[in-house]
C-alpha cells in the first residue's frame, strides 16, 4: 500500500513535469509564430501602401502624358485596363498570403501594371517636349521612387515570410503550427518573370 | 525531405535577400566617407563640420558616401543598403539622409530616412540632384557639387534652420576634456594627501586618467566585492564608470552616430 502510494506519486509527478514542458514548448512555439505572422502582417500592408501609392499616381501621370503624345491611344487603354484590373484586388487582407493561388494572382495583376507603366514610359523617350515638362519629370520622380519602395517593402516581406516560414517548418513547431492553422505564406517572386516575353516552345 | 525542403527556402530566400556582393564601406562616426577619393582634405573636413553641427542643432543626419564603382548593382539598391547599414537618423524619427556618389557610372542618389519622406520628396530629391549638384559634377567640381547638394538638403529637412559650425573645427574636444580633468585630479590629490587620504588620490587620478576604477592593484584584501565602494562614488557609478570615456571618438564623432534610422527607398538618382 505505501509502496503503491508511492508509485502513484512519482508517476503523478513525472505526468506534470511532461505536461509543463509540453506546455511550455507549445506556448513558446505559438507566441513565436503569432509575433513572426504580425512581422508578415505588417510588412504585407507596407507592400499595399506602395502599390496604392503607385495607383495614385497614373492618373496624373497619364494626363500629363496625354497632353502631348497625342496619338497613342493603344498605350493609354492598355494602362487604364492594367490599373482597373489591379484596382480591383489592390486591397486584400491578410489571409490572401495564405492562398498561393490567389497571392499569384495578385502578383500577376501588379507586374502587370508595371508592364504596361514602362510600355507608357517608353512611348514619352519619342517626345522630348513632354521630357522638358516640369511636371511630367517631377511625376517621373514621383513614379521611380514609387516603383524602389515597392522593391523594398517586396524585399522586407519577402525576409519576414522566411522568418516565419522558417519557423513554422522546424520540428516541433511544425505540429504547433498545423494544428493553430498557421500556413507556409507566399514570396513574391523576382519581377523579372513578368518583363520577359513568354518563350514559344516548339 | 522536410529538413532539406526548409533548407532549401532558406538559401532560395537569402539569395533574394541579398542579391549582389556590395562592398558597403564601414561608418565610423564621421559624415563624409569619401573612398572615391574625390574630396580634398579642407573639403572633406568642412563638410564633416557642417554636417555634424547640423545633426547636433536639429538632429537630422546626412551623410555622403562616394564609391569608385557600384560593382554591377543599381544606385538605389546600394544607396538603401548603404544608409540601413550605417543606421543613419535617429531610431523612431528615422531622419537619416544618405547622398551616394558612384564615380564610375557617373551616377547620384538621394536616399531618405521614412520620418523625412513628407519633406524630402522624390521631387523635391529629383530637383536637388539636377539643378544642385549635377551642374557642378559636369564641370568637374564634385566638391561644390556635394556641398551644394548637402546644403540644399539640410535646408529642406530642416525648414532652412540656420546651421551654426564651430570658429575651429580642429579644435580637439579630447583636450577640451582631459586638460581640466587632470588639473582637477591634481589638485584634488594635492589637497587629499596633505589630509593623509593618499589612497583616494591615487584612485582619483588612475581613474580619471584611465576611465576605470582602480582597485585591487594596491590593497586587493580591501578591494570591496559587493558593489559599494565608498570612493567609487566620486567617478559617479563606482564599478560602472564607462572604459574608455575619453578614447575613441574625436572631433565630431560623438555627435554623429548612427542611430539606428530606416529607410523605405524614397528620394531620387541622377546621372551626370
Amino acid at each position: 500500500m505505501k509502496s503503491g502510494t508511492k508509485h502513484m506519486l512519482i508517476t503523478v509527478g513525472i505526468i506534470a513535469v511532461v505536461l509543463f514542458g509540453v506546455y511550455g514548448c507549445y506556448k513558446t512555439g505559438y507566441n513565436g509564430m503569432v509575433a513572426r505572422d504580425e512581422a508578415v502582417q505588417s510588412a504585407w500592408a507596407q507592400v499595399q501602401n506602395q502599390y496604392q501609392r503607385r495607383m495614385d499616381l497614373i492618373p496624373n501621370l497619364v494626363n500629363t502624358v496625354k497632353g502631348y503624345a497625342t496619338h497613342e491611344e493603344r498605350v493609354f487603354m492598355e494602362i487604364a485596363e492594367a490599373r482597373a484590373q489591379a484596382g480591383g484586388v489592390v486591397r486584400v487582407d491578410g489571409a490572401m498570403l495564405d492562398d498561393p493561388e490567389q497571392f499569384r494572382k495578385y502578383q500577376q495583376v501588379q507586374d502587370s501594371l508595371g508592364a504596361s507603366l514602362r510600355r507608357l514610359l517608353a512611348v514619352t523617350e519619342n517626345y522630348p517636349a513632354l521630357q522638358a515638362n516640369e511636371q511630367f519629370v517631377a511625376l517621373m520622380d514621383n513614379l521611380e521612387g514609387t516603383e524602389n519602395r515597392i522593391s523594398v517593402e517586396r524585399k522586407r516581406y519577402n525576409e519576414a515570410v522566411q522568418g516565419y516560414n522558417t519557423f513554422i517548418r522546424v520540428f516541433p513547431r511544425s505540429i504547433i503550427a498545423n494544428m493553430s492553422g498557421f500556413r507556409a505564406k507566399s514570396y513574391f517572386t523576382a519581377a523579372e518573370a513578368a518583363q520577359t516575353a513568354p518563350s514559344v516552345q516548339f | 525531405m522536410r529538413r532539406h525542403l526548409a533548407a532549401f527556402l532558406l538559401i532560395a530566400g537569402a539569395a533574394f535577400a541579398f542579391p549582389a556582393a556590395r562592398d558597403i564601406p564601414p561608418f565610423e562616426g564621421i559624415p563624409v566617407v569619401d573612398t572615391a577619393g574625390i574630396l580634398s582634405a579642407r573639403a572633406r573636413n568642412e563638410l564633416n563640420e557642417y554636417l555634424a553641427a547640423a545633426s547636433e542643432q536639429t538632429g537630422v543626419q546626412v551623410a555622403v558616401l562616394t564609391v569608385p564603382s557600384l560593382n554591377g548593382e543599381s544606385i538605389a539598391s546600394y544607396g538603401i543598403a548603404a544608409a540601413e547599414a550605417w543606421g543613419l537618423g535617429q531610431r523612431g524619427a528615422d531622419n537619416g539622409v544618405l547622398l551616394t556618389v558612384a564615380m564610375e557610372e557617373h551616377e547620384v542618389r538621394i536616399d531618405v530616412g521614412y520620418g523625412l519622406e513628407e519633406k524630402l520628396t522624390d521631387t523635391a530629391c529629383g530637383l536637388i540632384i539636377r539643378q544642385h549638384i549635377v551642374p557642378a559634377f559636369r564641370s568637374g567640381d564634385y566638391a561644390a557639387g556635394i556641398k551644394a547638394g548637402v546644403e540644399k538638403i539640410v535646408a529642406v529637412a530642416t525648414d532652412s534652420a540656420t546651421i551654426a559650425t564651430d570658429a575651429d573645427p580642429d579644435g580637439g574636444s579630447l583636450a577640451d576634456i582631459i586638460i581640466p580633468a587632470i588639473m582637477f585630479a591634481l589638485f584634488f590629490g594635492i589637497v587629499a594627501s596633505a589630509q593623509g587620504y593618499g589612497f583616494l588620490a591615487y584612485r582619483l587620478l588612475f581613474a580619471l586618467l584611465t576611465g576605470k576604477p582602480a582597485r585591487r592593484t594596491l590593497y586587493p584584501h580591501s578591494a570591496p566585492t559587493d558593489g559599494h565602494d565608498p570612493y567609487g562614488s566620486f567617478l559617479g557609478g563606482g564599478g560602472h564608470s564607462r572604459p574608455g570615456g575619453f578614447g575613441g571618438s574625436h572631433g565630431g564623432g560623438n555627435r554623429f552616430g548612427g542611430g539606428g534610422g530606416h529607410f523605405g527607398g524614397g528620394g531620387a538618382s541622377g546621372k551626370w
